[in-house]
């Protein structure tokens, strides 16, 4: 039973920069990642959960128990370094056991523990080599492995995949959800990379400048993102986002999104005649049409299961759009564009705030007004 | 065509080594064949023009001679106490001006280097007024505290310990900030690592600094060796090699014989004992501590 609470934390480094006012629950048994740019105060915020920084206020909480300010061999919590922090001078068995060594744990209990773990690792073989012979994923496992022998309430990692190449990055990413669900600790992962967000979490908090933006399942922060940050941010390619004007005509609402106009049936506008908003669609969620936001395409990549198309309007302005292989598009064509008008979402130029989705509940649009 | 750009390469990385090779022929590998050729003749003042060679006739002499002992004792009383107080001295501030919560760590960094602010020979020539017999501020401490005044450097008890301690002062900050940059170049994640798994800072300087410094330490603290060994001017300075010869050290004794009594042969004799002794030192302690690996 681990539960971690974090209450109205802060840390303020000064210039902006820091961590402010974060709140976060994170369930027993839980794969948590705090996703975000580099300098968005996730590691801050991990570290803080470690005790490896201090908090200016606020409360910590593991098990019900008021961790903020103990140090950090008192809070039981195993940490994965984006470095792997192994000792070169040790074996990788003296690695995985340097935790243990400090323990009481005796010579022979310590042993079959580190053989239980490298076994469940895939590195029983590796045993008596020292870090600086071995592959990098190898290395990343012994770190895993000295974390795992602790038997910790809580493990925290801290971009734990990102020395490793993409190829290797799949696989353990696929490797660390399978041992988390098996030794059913409670997790807090730190990445900037979304794909291993919505990979491997449960629940992610997305943060930027410090500030937790919105948490909840990965697919939430696709489907349905708080404002123009989540919904640029979580995706990829990312969202398209243009300018646009909801105008109210004889009745009717209509989008105007550069050049072309759509039906918005389900808006009402109330007495307002017009509205500023900015307009986002996902890259698969646009098709080519006869009449719709008119672009020229200038660039295509093709990722083996699909083909992303650059597109520049008149006005200069870049959309992309996820095709099928196979498209019949050549560089340099002009063509019409017309999102999924049941995907779209609005967002509030000023606040940058999620106002519309066809069919969600969150709908805001009169509060616009 | 491979054995050509081999060799032109390796003609190319000659001329690159060439200075270096040209100055130590010069300043290092001339004078010490040279040292070793008059060792084996009779050059001194009687001789000045006329020398001839004379054999081992100069080492006979040295090895029948008591002051041989002496001196090689002195040396290495010398070289171990000097090596043996500045190199852990200078590891354990390092090691404390590296502490993640120190205040005022830039100030101390500073204030440590004092020492070196002056040049070496305005230092001794102080230390040497500070640890005069009469009127010298140690004594005169020692006195206001109800102590008798010590013989520093004019007593064969106390002078050996007064060059160590001068040594000591003049020689600290260097090893502090060899040891600052070791540590500094040790990862702090590993330290983080350590300290989430519940060792303090005690067990990690044991389980981690060391262990990872190993090979810099025992560098270190050999070079310091070979340093002091050869480290002429504190008790050129500061005693002479007095009273009578006892804090004259193998360097200070070659000079003595050269060029105070003109017995030129027999000083270069004294030097290249002196070196024969640390060439078979460094072999020997690099086959047991590999120190020389942190080279390349």
């Amino acid at each position: 039973m681990s539960k971690l609470v974090l209450q109205n934390v802060n840390r303020d480094f000064g210039g902006h920069k820091g961590v402010f006012d974060v709140n976060l629950e994170v369930d027993d048994g839980e794969f948590f990642v705090i996703l975000g740019p580099s300098g968005c105060g996730k590691t801050t915020t991990l570290r803080m959960i470690a005790g490896l920084e201090s908090v200016d206020s606020g409360h910590i909480f593991l098990n019900e128990r008021e961790i903020t300010d103990f140090p950090p061999r008192l809070r039981n919590i195993a940490m994965v370094f984006q470095n792997y922090a192994l000792y070169p001078f040790m074996t990788v068995r003296d690695n995985i056991q340097f935790p243990l060594k400090i323990t009481k744990m005796s010579k022979k209990d310590r042993d079959a523990k580190t053989e239980e773990v490298a076994k469940l690792l895939g590195i029983s073989d590796l045993l008596d080599r020292k870090p600086g012979e071995i592959s990098g994923g190898q290395r990343q496992r012994v770190a895993l492995g000295r974390a795992l022998v602790r038997e910790p309430a809580l493990f925290l990692m801290d971009e734990p995949l990102s020395n490793l190449d993409a190829k290797l990055r799949t696989q353990m990413r696929v490797e660390l959800k399978r041992l988390q669900k098996e030794f059913n600790t409670t997790t807090v992962y730190v990445t900037h990379d979304q794909v291993e967000a919505t990979t491997l979490a449960d629940r992610a908090c997305l943060m930027n400048g410090g500030v937790v933006v919105q948490i909840g399942p990965p697919l939430d922060l696709y489907n349905l993102p708080e404002n123009t940050f989540v919904a640029t941010f979580v995706g990829d390619p990312p969202m398209n986002m243009l300018n646009g004007k909801l105008i109210s005509r004889n009745g009717e609402v209509i989008l105007q999104v550069s050049g072309a106009s759509f039906p918005m049936a389900d808006i009402d506008l109330g007495d307002s005649q017009e509205i500023e908003v900015k307009v986002g669609f996902r890259p698969e969620d646009l098709s080519l049409g006869q009449s719709g936001i008119e672009a020229r395409l200038v660039v295509t990549q093709n990722i083996g299961k699909s083909i992303y198309e650059y597109f520049k309007t008149p006005d200069g302005l870049d959309l992309i759009r996820q095709d099928v292989v196979g498209s019949q598009l050549s560089l340099g064509q002009s063509s019409r564009l017309v999102p999924d008008l049941s995907k779209l979402m609005l967002f509030d130029p000023d606040t940058g705030k999620l106002i519309y989705k066809p069919g969600s509940r969150k709908n805001r649009i009169g509060a616009l007004q | 065509m491979d054995n050509r750009k081999k060799s032109s390469l390796e003609f190319r990385g000659l001329l690159y080594v060439l200075p270096v090779i040209v100055v130590l022929a010069v300043l290092d590998f001339y004078p010490i064949f040279e040292s070793i050729y008059f060792s084996f003749t009779d050059f001194n003042s009687l001789h000045f023009f006329r020398y001839g060679f004379v054999g081992l006739a100069n080492y006979a002499y040295i090895f029948a001679s008591s002051d041989l002992r002496t001196v090689i004792l002195n040396t290495v009383i010398w070289s171990v106490g000097s090596t043996a107080v500045m190199v852990p001295a200078g590891f354990a501030l390092a090691m404390i001006m590296n502490q993640k919560k120190l205040r005022g760590k830039y100030f101390y960094r500073t204030v440590y280097l004092f020492p070196w602010a002056f040049p070496a020979f305005i230092t001794i020539l102080i230390w040497s007024n500070m640890l005069a017999y009469n009127g010298g501020v140690i004594n005169e401490i020692l006195n206001a505290i109800g102590l008798r005044s010590l013989d520093w450097l004019t007593s064969p008890h106390y002078a050996m310990l007064s060059l160590i301690l001068v040594n000591f002062w003049l020689s600290f900050p260097y090893y502090t900030y060899v040891y600052t940059s070791a540590v500094q170049s040790i990862p702090h994640e590993l330290y983080e690592a350590a300290e989430m798994d519940g060792y303090g800072s005690l067990s990690t300087l044991t389980k981690i600094t060391v262990p990872l410094l190993k090979r810099q330490i025992a560098f270190i603290t050999i070079f310091g060796f070979i340093f002091t060994w050869n480290n002429f001017y504190v008790p050129f300075l500061l005693t002479g090699g007095g009273p009578g010869i006892s804090t004259q050290i193998l360097i200070t004794y070659s000079y003595l014989q050269a060029f105070s009594y003109s017995n030129y042969a027999l000083g270069a004799a004294y030097a290249v004992i002196s070196i024969l002794i640390l060439l078979v030192f460094v072999i020997v302690s690099n086959h047991y501590t590999k120190m020389m690996s942190i080279l390349y």
